[in-house]
């Protein structure tokens, strides 16, 4: 992207000032949690927590069956992820690379299943969860996020496929490559931008759904993360700084995840410049 | 080519056998009823029981399951928690899966519509066998009750009192009111001496439903079979006259938010507030909050029209319930036997709660804040016992919304038919 | 059906010159060994078809037909099935708060959906623009806004915005303005305002980053070439930037209406539908007659009515959709 200097200094101070902007509320759970009880209401808000106080994350990862919780949100919410991400790749090669009868009938199904009303399906999935004996089983969990995010990934995923040009792969053969390896050298790179996002998306929807882990699961030892959340709610008034803290924690292995796979998405076209 | 077919096929292979899995569920009808009168008592057995949290402090929990252990051969208690968010879903479909659970803990204003709902395990039959029955706290035994039948046994109670600073009422030389008017009348001199005189958050519909009673009004009336709201009549309409005249002359919260957003005892700790209407464990929650709290906080039963009275506090509360899938019906009773007994609910009594019968009220000597609150619950109020309640208090509460308007000076008849019109359509349906 | 042909005539790829490659040297097959080439999209498809009809359409199926039941508390617990035909959707369809609630989600879905796109998208050009530190800093700062939980989102939000103690009224205060007290819960306007912010504010993170990916994807000569011819910046961005994230923001407007229609945490937990129901939307709607009065049957009557009106409503993009699949080909 061509710029010039001038511009270019002051989009980089608006990059700057819009992240700030966006990021404000985040600081301010952040802050809050390491905020002491009761500065956390105040008449003049305070903005920078001080004294800092350790005390409500301690009290957060000390909550009972916090690690239960926390495995298994890891399992579910990454078996989701991958499953989703590879079947939705698989479904995305066939509608973008490849012609065939009915294509037309499976877009318009995948589309039709973006309108599905998940809220409204809690009672249903469980009538049905119930008639084969799934209820309080962790793989019904798996699969009720799963299915809540293939349809957008599939979507988003064949935008990406039908966005490189065929001509690349097959440039690459000529060159000497294996269809797979083709894919491999030149598809894949122009596809992980798009791998990264779905992704992504996949494992904020799964790692932050609440009713259906809550009702779906009756144990209290296969419940999620989620529900880890909801018991700072207690009869007692509500721990404010718990939650927060708690929060804080929730945000964190998302934030982990996309540090790692930011390059992708970051540096996107560079990897093997293929001339036309 | 024949694999053309096969996604058509599947598919409507699977729809067809959704609609199989429907009417199986339809031919299965009434068979949990089966399950549980031919369940004999297998031993070891466990007992799963649900309470929620802060019902039960963890040393008589702890207690509760060893006392039971040993006086049950064989048999194991295993606890669940509960949490807040959500409980309505939760309990519902416990209720309709294949395992519910042996014990429940339900809110006292919920019970009703579980009971009726065929869901929970008849215990008319055991209802002399628990300690103390005679003198169970209405506002906690009606609730359990559904066409004569007992479904629920009270648990524990709360109920709400105006929580005070002492040091603040010394220095301006003020006392505890007894009567209305004298509450009233503190708002000017505790205005004076640079304090609010009460954080009563607009929407506190639990206060308005005390004055409504201590008028003789009613929430909602039962008319012959339909519910409708009764708000509009003269009695309820000068008990919002009232809740509106306390909110001018006392309150510096806000007409449109309620007490738990924000939470009013933080609001109370923050120091410039001489008044709330809360539960004794928000006088707790204040102190924690703000130390300097300790030793200056006493409470007071809100005062009635009538002067030395008290107005009907609202009275919260649960009560204990065996689900009718359960698979140990006869262990879950015998367990909630002892959480009502004498012994345990004295123990509750220790730890601030209020014990589900009156005889019990000597318990709470020696804590002063639990005894105004029980000695107000005597006369304490609990909303109508009717399945179709529930779906009253679900938001946007009417009630609530009543009372924003109001304060927000919408003529009270106007505001009261609303009101009532939409509770006769929730309780309908 | 192919039969191993080279992959010189292949179907799939963009609008270009096509069928314009070199032969493949002798020997080398046009792909995996597999049963004939007409298997491979079914294969590739199955899963997802099998996952949809069974894992969604099995519920969605079960949903429509409790819609035309009496499925209350007791016959939910007691298992019993009565059929009241069309009796759900009478009560709703005549009831006129429901009309209201539909049209006031209509302009609150306009709203969030223009808010989250325009500003999406400008965020996605920024990222464009900005140096590496810049973008790694604001890409960042977006997957935090959309990774908080929405519920602490929401409850963060409400704090910000509370009447007395809130950071906004702090702030605006001390810029000048008379902002004291103020309750921006007090008209259902102003309330809606707080709810958009929101909801925006966690809608835009996808937006921007993936418009942002999609824009990566247009190599960097096409844009010099384009500079070369003398365009300037807003003409680089019609003929340059957005063809090629056109497809993407088709899908972002077309899955921000649905999720944007039926968004829930956040318009229950700022003020659950108040003041004086006037935030009330169709999802709040369908919890407050359904799943909290414990009637499942209205419940799935209203999820089933809303989903027939996102339809409708989305028909037109349903179109052009399935027809940009076809003309990408």
């Amino acid at each position: 992207m061509i710029r010039s200097r001038r511009t270019g200094l002051l989009l980089d101070a608006l990059g700057l000032a819009v992240a700030v902007a966006i990021a404000f509320p985040v600081f301010w759970m952040a802050s809050t949690a390491l905020k002491p009880t009761g500065d956390i209401l105040s008449a003049t808000p305070q903005v920078l927590p001080w004294p800092l106080t350790l005390e409500h994350f301690r009290t957060a990862v000390t909550r009972p069956l916090f690690g239960d919780y926390l495995r298994n949100s890891l399992v579910v919410v990454s078996t989701a992820v991958v499953l989703s991400v590879l079947v939705a790749s698989l479904a995305a090669l066939a509608v973008a690379r490849m012609r065939w009868r009915g294509r037309r009938a499976y877009v318009l199904l995948i589309l039709l299943a973006q309108t599905a009303p998940l809220e409204a399906l809690l009672i249903p999935a469980f009538l049905v969860l119930r008639d084969v004996g799934l209820l309080d089983r962790l793989p019904a969990l798996v699969a009720t996020y799963f299915i809540v995010t293939l349809p957008f990934t599939i979507w988003t995923l064949r935008g990406f496929v039908a966005g490189i040009p065929v001509e690349l792969e097959e440039a690459a053969m000529t060159d000497g490559c294996t269809r797979v390896g083709a894919f491999r050298r030149v598809v894949f790179p122009l596809l992980a931008p798009g791998l990264v996002a779905t992704s992504i998306f996949a494992f904020i929807t799964a790692w932050n759904e609440f009713v259906f882990a809550l009702v779906l699961m009756q144990d209290e030892r296969h419940y999620t993360l989620p529900v880890w959340l909801s018991t700072f709610r207690t009869a007692f008034g509500t721990d404010w700084g718990g939650t927060m803290a708690a929060s804080t924690l929730f945000t964190l292995p998302v934030l982990v995840f996309f540090l790692l796979v930011q390059r992708r998405l970051v540096t996107g076209l560079s990897a093997g410049a293929v001339k036309g | 080519m024949w694999h053309r077919h096969l996604i058509p096929a599947l598919t409507i292979a699977a729809l067809l056998l959704a609609g199989c899995g429907g009417q199986e569920a339809a031919e299965e009808g009434a068979t949990t009823e089966g399950a549980a009168s031919e369940a004999a008592a297998p031993e070891p057995s466990a007992l799963t029981v649900w309470y929620m949290t802060g019902s039960l402090p963890d040393d008589v929990a702890a207690d509760l399951k060893a006392d039971f252990e040993a006086a049950n051969e064989g048999a194991t208690v295993d606890y669940q928690v509960q949490q807040w968010d959500s409980i309505g879903e939760k309990l519902t479909t416990a209720l309709a899966g294949d395992e519910p659970p042996d014990v429940l803990e339900i809110g006292n204003t919920q019970v009703a519509q579980y009971a009726a709902s065929g869901g929970l395990a008849d215990l008319t039959a055991s209802v002399e066998e628990f300690d103390n029955s005679d003198t169970w706290l209405p506002g906690l035994a009606e609730p359990g009750i559904w066409e004569d039948k007992t479904y629920g046994i009270p648990f524990y109670a709360g109920d709400r009192t105006v929580i005070y600073r002492t040091d603040i009422f010394e220095e301006a030389g003020l006392e505890p009111p007894t009567s209305f008017d004298e509450l009233l009348a503190l708002g000017e001199p505790l205005r004076a001496a640079g304090v609010m005189p009460m954080y009563l958050p607009g929407q506190s519909w639990y206060t308005l439903a005390s004055l409504i009673w201590d008028e003789g009004g009613e929430l909602a009336v039962d008319d012959g079979g339909a519910w409708t709201g009764a708000l509009s009549t003269p009695e309820s309409q000068a008990g919002i006259a009232r809740y509106k005249e306390m909110f001018d002359a006392l309150s510096g919260a806000p007409a449109d938010t309620d007490e738990a957003t924000p939470q009013q005892f933080e609001v109370m700790a923050q120091g410039d507030v001489a008044m709330m209407i809360g539960l004794p464990w928000e006088l707790s929650g204040a102190v924690d909050a703000n130390p300097e709290l300790d030793g200056n906080l006493g409470v007071f039963v809100l005062p009635s029209r009538d002067a030395g009275e008290p107005a009907p506090p609202f009275v919260g509360g649960s009560n204990l319930s065996v689900p009718l899938g359960s698979d140990t019906p006869d262990l879950a009773t015998e367990f909630i036997k002892l959480v009502a007994s004498t012994d345990y609910q004295t123990r509750l009594a220790e730890a601030g709660a209020i014990p589900n019968a009156s005889a019990l009220a000597p318990a709470a000597e020696g804590n002063p804040v639990l005894e105004t609150a029980i000695q107000a619950a005597e006369v304490g109020r609990a909303t109508p016992v009717d399945p179709a309640w529930a779906s009253v208090e679900t938001a946007p509460n009417p009630l609530k919304d009543l009372l924003t308007q109001v304060l927000q000076d919408t003529p009270i008849p106007e505001a009261a038919a609303a009101a009532d019109e939409l509770i006769a359509e929730r309780m309908g349906s | 059906m192919a039969t191993g042909q080279p992959v010189a005539t292949a179907p799939a790829g963009v609008p270009g010159p096509s069928a314009a490659a070199a032969p493949l040297p002798p020997g080398r097959r046009a792909g995996l060994r597999l049963p004939r080439r007409g298997w491979l999209p079914y294969l590739l498809v199955a899963p997802s078809v099998l996952a949809i009809a069974v894992l969604l359409g099995w519920p969605l199926v079960r949903d429509v037909m409790i819609s035309f039941q009496q499925l209350g508390l007791a016959e939910f617990i007691q298992r019993r099935t009565v059929w009241v035909g069309f009796a759900n959707y009478h009560d709703v369809l005549t009831d006129r708060f429901f009309w209201t609630v539909v049209a006031r989600t209509a302009a609150f879905t306009v709203v969030n959906v223009t808010a989250t796109l325009v500003i999406g998208m400008g965020l996605a050009l920024l990222l464009q623009a900005v140096r590496r530190a810049v973008r790694v800093t604001l890409s960042v700062a977006l997957v935090l806004a959309w990774a908080v939980p929405p519920i602490t989102a929401t409850v963060v939000f409400q704090w910000l915005f509370d009447t007395q103690f809130g950071v906004v009224n702090w702030v605006l205060t001390a810029l000048g303005g008379d902002y004291a007290d103020h309750s921006w819960f007090a008209s259902g306007l102003s309330t809606f305002g707080v709810i958009t912010l929101l909801v925006v504010w966690q809608a835009i993170p996808l937006v921007a980053l993936t418009l942002y990916a999609a824009t990566t994807s247009v190599s960097d000569e096409l844009y010099e070439a384009a500079a070369i011819d003398g365009a300037g910046g807003w003409r680089r961005f019609t003929s340059v930037t957005w063809p090629s994230i056109r497809p993407m923001v088709l899908l972002l407007t077309f899955l921000s209406v649905i999720w944007d229609a039926k968004v829930f945490t956040q318009v229950y937990g700022i003020r659950q539908g108040g003041p004086n129901r006037e935030t009330v939307t169709l999802s709040l709607y369908a919890y407050q007659q359904g799943i909290g009065s414990r009637d499942f049957g209205t419940a799935a009557a209203v999820s089933v009515l809303m989903v027939l009106l996102l339809v409708t409503v989305l028909a037109g993009y349903l179109r052009l959709m399935v027809r940009s699949v076809e003309e990408a080909q």
